[in-house]
């Protein structure tokens, strides 16, 4: 026992510890690629439909949006106070982009403008802009509007804006961040453990240790449960960051747990497998690019699933981190697949098991 | 022959009819060898000989196609047991490079049933200013004290170690030879591989020399060079090699070993060949005479 310890203890300095290359796949890269996410996704809906409402009648208008396909517009004919402070109030519950309220008579007095817009008897048309520029689908849908309204020469857009926004919205990064542990978890194995056993079996490492009276499936063993502790400390460091950026770590934790560990051990047989196969680094390199790319675009970590062709999406459900991902979504009602998210994981986790104890001698050192 | 290899003189490693084949070569080709306690066997052979595989069989690295090992007169393969009795260290080693030296002794020495004082092996090895250094930033001479100090961490009965001077300087190398017949003096029998023939005639008891996966001679450094028939070696430049018929070239030089010296110094001096030198045989010039190759 002690020595099992004394090894673990060495391995967790040499493959976590004291290694750069971990601390960036492990601390470093979840957390830039999380925060480069939710930079440049975080205010951006799900859907890119934006949602108008118009106070006013306008035979003109409405023939103009009716043209533009993400337009979905709406207009109501009840000018009361309390129409206004609902619709203003949808802006901040994010049930609305922008609010238009035209004068009475716009198309009257629009028609009028155009003819007096060479005299003395000119007066612009004023339409009142709500929107909340925090918001980009808001602030999108702002600038769309106000084109049109520019382009037609002689309204004035007046422009308000709302701020009082409410946090009750579609949130990438909720939605993001099992993305971002299933990408570190991917990186983990693939760039870490499976690059780690490949060097110090090439090098001649293991080939030592395997002088000494300690099997080296327990060495694999500790290395992968290095790995998966480094993991999980990983997970701690990103859940912090995803916290503080108003993600809702606490709901997610238990599945993100369960579906961390799952993977990991899917991740560990599937690459012991594969070093059952090939010793050869650059063989072993384009199986981690080709896997890692299919997995990181076709799997659902960035964008949801129910985007994507049908086609595109059979082929992520063959795939087991789209299951870790998606998974992980459920307890926040974000995920993609309705069915069960461990069968599939499970199945590769048994596949790989067979093959590795089918081929456990290609995992020695020499011949 | 081995008395259960519990006493000094006992027989801690015996090899006999080893045999490995590939599809393409016969690596080695039916080979019997024995090492005793406290006796150093030095294997040698060109490039390509069969050294490594046979050690790495012996090792329990590779497997074998027939013949027969048997360790410490009781052991007929490389289990626990026979691991915790031996020593490896290897031409090429590769560390944890992130671990410190004391680490890396802690870890081997944590893999063993017995072990060595990590105190005294530090000192042994001359490693003291670098316990707490990685293994990174050690300089190539000290990887390979490291490298020979961990074939020693569990006090082992039987040591390989090949090439264990590789990389290190005439100081160190003749420090290293020390500890070596230091370890031997104290009963373990050590397997040496070399392509230093200074280093396998000092320290060596018996000698292999292999070739084409045959040991193709065998004994004392001394018997070797006695039974090898030869008196004294000329060595001279490459180019005036055509004078004599039995020469061996080897690089830039020729050699000639005979029984004549007179007549072929005087041979030389009236071809105006005077940068020759005249010399004692040594295992080199045996290696050389059996093999046809200088070893690399």
């Amino acid at each position: 026992m002690k020595n099992h310890l004394v090894l673990f203890v060495s391995l967790f300095k040499q493959l976590f510890l004291r290694s750069k290359e971990s601390v960036f796949w492990l601390a470093i890269f979840p957390i830039v690629l999380f925060l480069i996410l939710t930079a440049i996704f975080g205010n951006m809906d799900e859907n890119v439909q934006f949602r108008v409402k118009i106070l006013g009648e306008s035979k003109t208008l409405e023939k103009i949006l009716s043209d533009i396909e993400q337009m979905d517009a709406e207009f109501i004919a009840d000018y009361s106070q309390e129409t206004i402070d609902t619709l203003k109030k949808n802006i901040e519950e994010d049930k609305l982009d922008t609010l238009v309220v035209l004068p009475e008579d716009f198309d009257r007095n629009y028609s009028s403008a155009l003819l007096l817009r060479r005299t003395l008897l000119f007066r612009q048309v004023p339409v009142e802009l709500h929107y909340a520029p925090v918001r980009q689908s808001s602030a999108l849908a702002f600038d769309v509007v106000k084109g049109i309204f520019n382009s037609m020469d002689v309204v004035e857009s007046v422009k308000y804006e709302v701020h009082n926004l409410s946090q009750e919205q579609y949130d990438y990064n909720n939605f993001i961040y099992p993305g971002v542990v299933g990408m570190a978890i991917m990186s983990v194995f693939l760039f870490g453990f499976m690059n780690e056993l490949v060097y110090f079996r090439r090098k001649g490492t293991f080939k030592k240790l395997s002088t000494t009276p300690t099997k080296m499936v327990t060495i694999y063993i500790m290395a992968a449960i290095v790995n998966i502790i480094s993991m999980i400390l990983s997970l701690f460091v990103l859940s912090l960051v995803a916290y503080f950026l108003g993600v809702d770590v606490i709901t997610y934790l238990p599945s993100i747990l369960i579906h961390t560990l799952l993977s990991c051990a899917v991740l560990t047989m599937l690459t012991l497998a594969i070093m059952t196969f090939s010793n050869n680094p650059t063989g072993l390199f384009i199986f981690q690019q080709v896997f890692l790319q299919i997995q990181m675009f076709l799997g659902g970590f960035y964008f949801p699933l129910k985007m994507l062709s049908p086609f595109i999406t059979k082929l992520a459900s063959l795939l087991p981190l789209t299951y870790t991902v998606d998974g992980m979504r459920v307890v926040k009602g974000l995920n993609s697949f309705e069915y069960n998210h461990f069968t599939v994981p499970l199945i590769y986790l048994a596949v790989s098991t067979l093959i590795v104890l089918m081929r456990a001698k290609k995992l020695g050192v020499s011949e | 022959m081995s008395n259960n290899g519990e006493t000094g003189s006992a027989t801690v490693l015996e090899v006999n009819n080893l045999k490995k084949y590939y599809p393409s070569v016969k690596a080695v080709d039916d080979i019997s060898f024995e090492v005793n306690a406290g006796e150093i066997v030095s294997i040698l052979g060109p490039n390509g000989a069969g050294k490594t595989t046979t050690i790495e069989i012996i090792e329990g690295l590779r497997t074998k196609d027939e013949g027969e090992i048997s360790y410490f007169g009781r052991f007929k393969e490389v289990n626990n047991e026979v691991k915790n009795r031996v020593g490896v260290c290897f031409q090429e080693n590769s560390f944890f490079e992130d671990l410190t030296v004391s680490e890396t002794i802690r870890l081997y020495k944590s893999l063993y049933e017995k072990s060595l004082d990590t105190k005294e092996l530090i000192e042994i090895f001359e490693l003291e200013e670098k316990v707490k250094t990685r293994i990174r930033h050690l300089s190539g001479g000290q990887k390979q004290r490291l490298a020979v100090a961990l074939a020693f961490v569990n006090d082992p009965d039987l040591v390989f170690l090949d090439e264990p001077t590789v990389g290190l300087d005439p100081h160190a190398r003749r420090n290293l030879w020390e500890i070596i017949l230091k370890f031997k003096s104290q009963g373990k029998g050590i397997v040496l591989t070399t392509h230093y023939m200074d280093e396998a005639q000092q320290l060596s008891d018996k000698v292999y020399i292999m070739d084409h996966g045959n040991i193709i001679t065998a004994g004392s450094p001394q018997e070797l060079i006695n039974s090898s028939g030869l008196e004294s070696v000329i060595e001279f430049p490459e180019e005036s090699s055509a004078l004599f018929e039995d020469v061996i070239i080897a690089g830039e030089y020729a050699y000639l070993h005979t029984r004549d010296t007179v007549s072929a110094i005087r041979k030389l001096l009236e071809s105006n060949v005077t940068n020759f030198v005249v010399r004692q045989p040594t295992l080199e010039d045996v290696f050389l005479k059996l093999t046809g190759k200088k070893i690399d």
